[in-house]
């Protein structure tokens, strides 16, 4: 987090033996710190630690934490940039992006559907080849990034595990409540697709 | 018609409040980096960029002020000849020290210290060091000096490598008067220094052997009136390579970070200041001093009784280099006279010091 105070990193440990930060270099420098809550943290413990320091906009700084013996641990914050407090305005700023970019697209595509009722059956069926198409893609994309995240995770957590514990899961329960709901999970016969949805009888 | 007309007001509503807000959003999520960079301008910590916390020297069981001065001048006897024989005695041992606050590193050091006992003869004298490794690696002492190849303390070299509890007696006379240092020649070489097996090795001229010049060597040579005028400090420029990445986490003056600029050295401000100064850095093929406010004569290896460089405030040593600085803070404002090394690298990982000077 940085702001005009400096820096504030939250800080996990991931070895088995506790961890005493006992320095902090900065760009190669060191630098003064406060930790809260202060003493050794045990494994999977956090502390929050404040650096008092000057930090440029847009640049990249490296911190280095020291232990007891010596050991260090890297932090590299890419490009600075300040970290957005809470306010009203900007949850609804936030609220806005989040319409623009979830719900307006939406609405803009139910705008073409009349259009789309005028399409005869070949043409629906392209479309919808071309959205299976793009879910696919967008599997395998969430999968990627799921999987890239897991690595920046500590170890202790076993995230990528995770990733497919939850992948497995949402199928399940999507294909769970695909059969419940009465309907072959293969979708619906395809001379029915005028646009008049099928409820279970 | 109807639902068409529906759809285009709702086209025009979306486009509208679509342009509207993202001037919005935009400036809402511009405002912060401004303000939080002026108020990083006028964040002005000046004394932030150190070490947090204190060092323990008690635990350490050797001080950094201490070790400015407390020369070891050995058991002084003399022999059949007449030649005045020095006998000092030094361990090998295997200690935790602490180097920066809350630091610790594996040292290897010469009897609990480091750097090792600042070793002090006259040029001429009969050395005899007795050696005794109580650590858990086999050690050496080399001496930078005029020796015997058996006495030269490198390891498959004459007497070579002394095996953990085996001990050997080191014996040479002082030569030539100067800035020495000793330090383990045991392999791996670099490993064997950057543990911290290094010491000061000063060699004070004889005055009687330099008529041209008695004046200067009297004031060089410790327990004579013009000496006691001085105020002499041993300087040992070192790093410590806590993670063994071949890279030093911690750099120093006499090994603990930050010391002498938490606590700055006192210096009477009419009398003169001799350093002598010496660079055991390990990775870095360099190392530097540079004095504020002031300049310096340097003797490189103190082996001249006129200076090698004349008022300069900088010097220069590769690793194992070493030589004496002489300046004077007469008439000066009293007050805080930082030192450092040039590298800022080293001088932001604790390689800052200073001088307080008093009227």
């Amino acid at each position: 987090m940085l702001n005009e105070e400096g820096i504030t990193l939250l800080v996990r440990a991931d070895g088995t033996e506790p961890v005493q930060i006992v320095q902090i270099q900065i760009d190669g420098a060191y630098w003064v710190f406060s930790q809260n809550p202060p003493g050794a943290l045990p494994r999977l413990g956090t502390t929050q630690i404040s650096i008092p320091y000057p930090w440029v906009k847009d640049e990249t700084h490296a911190i280095t934490l020291i232990t007891r013996s010596g050991l260090t641990f890297e932090h590299v914050i890419e490009v600075a940039v300040p970290t957005p407090g809470f306010s009203l305005t900007r949850l609804l700023a936030y609220a806005l992006l989040g319409i623009y970019v979830g719900v307006v697209p939406v609405g803009l595509g139910l705008l073409f559907f009349p259009y789309l009722r005028t399409l005869g059956t070949r043409g629906l069926q392209f479309l919808l080849a071309l959205t299976i198409g793009l879910l696919a893609f967008l599997l395998i994309d969430t999968l990627q990034e799921g999987l890239e995240l897991a690595t920046d995770a500590l170890a202790a957590f076993q995230a990528s595990a995770l990733v497919w514990l939850a992948a497995g899961l949402s199928l399940y329960v999507a294909a769970g409540r695909g059969s419940a709901s009465g309907q072959s999970t293969g979708g619906p016969a395809t001379g029915d697709l005028s646009g008049v949805r099928h409820r279970p009888a | 018609m109807k639902p068409r007309k529906t759809n285009k007001s709702r086209r025009t509503l979306l486009r509208s409040s679509l342009l509207g807000s993202a001037g919005v959003l935009a400036s809402q999520l511009a405002k912060p980096l401004a303000a939080a960079q002026t108020a990083i301008q006028a964040m002005q910590n000046e004394d932030a960029m150190t070490t947090v916390g204190d060092v323990d020297h008690a635990r350490n069981g050797f001080d950094p002020y201490q070790i400015l001065t407390d020369w070891d001048g050995g058991t002084v006897s003399t022999l059949p000849g007449g030649q005045r024989l020095r006998e000092y005695n030094i361990a090998a041992v295997d200690k935790e020290i602490e180097i920066a606050p809350g630091l610790f590193f594996p040292a290897w050091t010469y009897n609990g210290r480091v750097p090792g006992p600042t070793l002090r003869a006259t040029e001429g004298d009969r050395l005899r060091i007795n050696f005794v490794n109580g650590g858990s690696h086999p050690h050496t002492i080399h001496f930078h000096g005029i020796h015997s190849a058996f006495m030269d303390g490198v390891a498959g070299v004459g007497r070579g490598s002394v095996q953990p509890g085996e001990s050997f007696t080191y014996e040479f006379d002082a030569a030539p008067f100067g800035c020495h240092l000793y330090h383990c020649h045991a392999i791996p070489l670099k490993r064997h220094i950057h543990k911290g097996l290094y010491g000061g090795f000063i060699i004070d001229p004889d005055p009687a052997k330099h008529p041209q010049n008695v004046e200067i060597a009297r004031s060089r040579l410790l327990g004579t009136p013009e000496n006691a005028r001085w105020q002499e400090f041993i300087m040992v420029m070192n790093g410590f390579d806590t993670n063994f990445d071949n890279e030093n986490e911690v750099y120093a003056v006499n090994s603990i970070a930050h010391a002498y600029m938490k606590k700055p050295i006192r210096i009477e401000r009419e009398r003169p200041v001799r350093l002598y100064l010496l660079n055991l850095i390990e990775f870095d093929p360099l190392n530097s001093l540079h004095l504020h406010a002031n300049f310096f004569d340097y003797y490189d290896h103190g082996t001249t009784l006129t200076p090698t460089l004349k008022t300069v405030d900088t010097v220069m040593q590769c690793q194992g280099q070493r030589g004496i600085l002489e300046f004077s803070f007469a008439g000066f404002e009293p007050g805080i006279y930082v030192f450092h090394a040039h590298q800022s690298e080293f001088a932001e990982l604790g390689w800052m010091s200073a001088f307080e000077v008093v009227a």
